[in-house]
């Protein structure tokens, strides 16, 4: 069943399930800080990945489940729908990483580039207006800010001639964004919602 | 002027028809599960209003109401029924059915 109070409901749950208490953005933020040491100093820092699960999970049990429950947003059970997003996601993986390597093999610049470039905006913009029309709730400004300061990051990249140094600056100011952004959310999650000790 | 019989509205179901009740029912209907504490931050109800409303929409079948302990605490799961799914989406209907009725409109009405 289907009507714009029952989508608006979805859309308004969907956002509160998965951003409302602003973690995902702070891992975001922090995903992206360590791509740059990883890929600029050692890949060791890569590990540090394999410590946020842990460690999201516990702020989730800790923190957000006894002030907002526990609730599972219902799957498509058609098997289709599952084979499809499994292979969007690949497919989106092979373009980053092929398109990547090409545009690297030719020194990021000419035709290469800019089918990547390309590409990559396109699969952005895809992604952007499945989160827009399933998973924002029209109120938050995250969505329209990160928007605004990620295109500003892509838009200023052939300004500096593709300089991986300011790609750098500007992945991390990116992501530091997120992580402002998350804890200001988890913030207000925490003062908004007492804890609920008891069901009933 | 129609009277209350051709606009069918004592055919509206009632258990469905109330404010919390509906809103319940419209999160469930999204929901795979949702156990006490959700449904209080997400409806805003009290604790003794949501209790009573979801032995309400127990009582007739319109949702499952599943009871365990979690580390000796309980912990209270809710789901919609196909019972309760089948009545939701009649209702739906029935409601726009309603509004969007020839003669319904006067010439009072705000409706185009």
């Amino acid at each position: 069943m289907t009507s714009p109070l029952f989508d608006n409901v979805k859309r308004s749950i969907n956002f509160d399930l998965h951003y409302g208490d602003g973690l995902q953005w702070i891992c975001t933020g922090l995903f992206g800080l360590l791509i740059i040491p990883a890929l600029a100093v050692s890949f060791v820092f890569a590990f540090a990945y394999f410590l946020m699960l842990p460690l999201y999970t516990y702020l989730k049990k800790k923190y957000v489940a006894p002030r907002r429950g526990i609730a599972k947003v219902r799957i498509d059970p058609m098997p289709k729908s599952i084979f499809l997003g499994t292979g969007l996601a690949i497919l989106y993986a092979l373009i980053i990483l092929g398109g990547g390597y090409w545009a690297y093999k030719n020194n990021y610049e000419g035709i290469p580039m800019l089918t990547f470039s390309v590409t990559l905006l396109l699969l952005v913009a895809g992604t952007w207006t499945y989160y827009t029309l399933n998973e924002w709730d029209g109120k938050h400004p995250y969505p329209i800010m990160e928007r605004i300061l990620f295109l500003l990051v892509i838009l200023c990249l052939p300004l500096s001639n593709y300089s991986m140094l300011h790609l750098a600056i500007s992945w991390g100011i990116y992501s530091l964004f997120n992580i402002v952004m998350g804890c200001w959310q988890f913030r207000r999650f925490i003062i908004n919602n007492p804890v609920i000790d008891h069901e009933e | 002027m129609k009277n209350e019989d051709d606009l069918k509205l004592n055919e509206i179901d009632r258990v469905i028809h109330e404010p919390a009740r509906l809103s319940i029912m419209i999160h469930l209907s999204i929901l795979q599960e949702a156990d006490f504490t959700y449904l209080l931050y997400r409806t805003k109800l009290s604790r003794g209003n949501l209790s009573v409303q979801l032995q309400k929409l127990e009582g007739v079948g319109y949702i499952k109401i599943e009871k365990k302990f979690v580390k000796r605490m309980p912990r209270t799961m809710v789901s919609l029924s196909e019972k309760g799914k089948e009545a939701l989406d009649h209702y739906r209907k029935h409601i726009l059915e309603v509004l969007g009725m020839p003669g319904v409109e006067s010439e009072d009405s705000p409706l185009p």
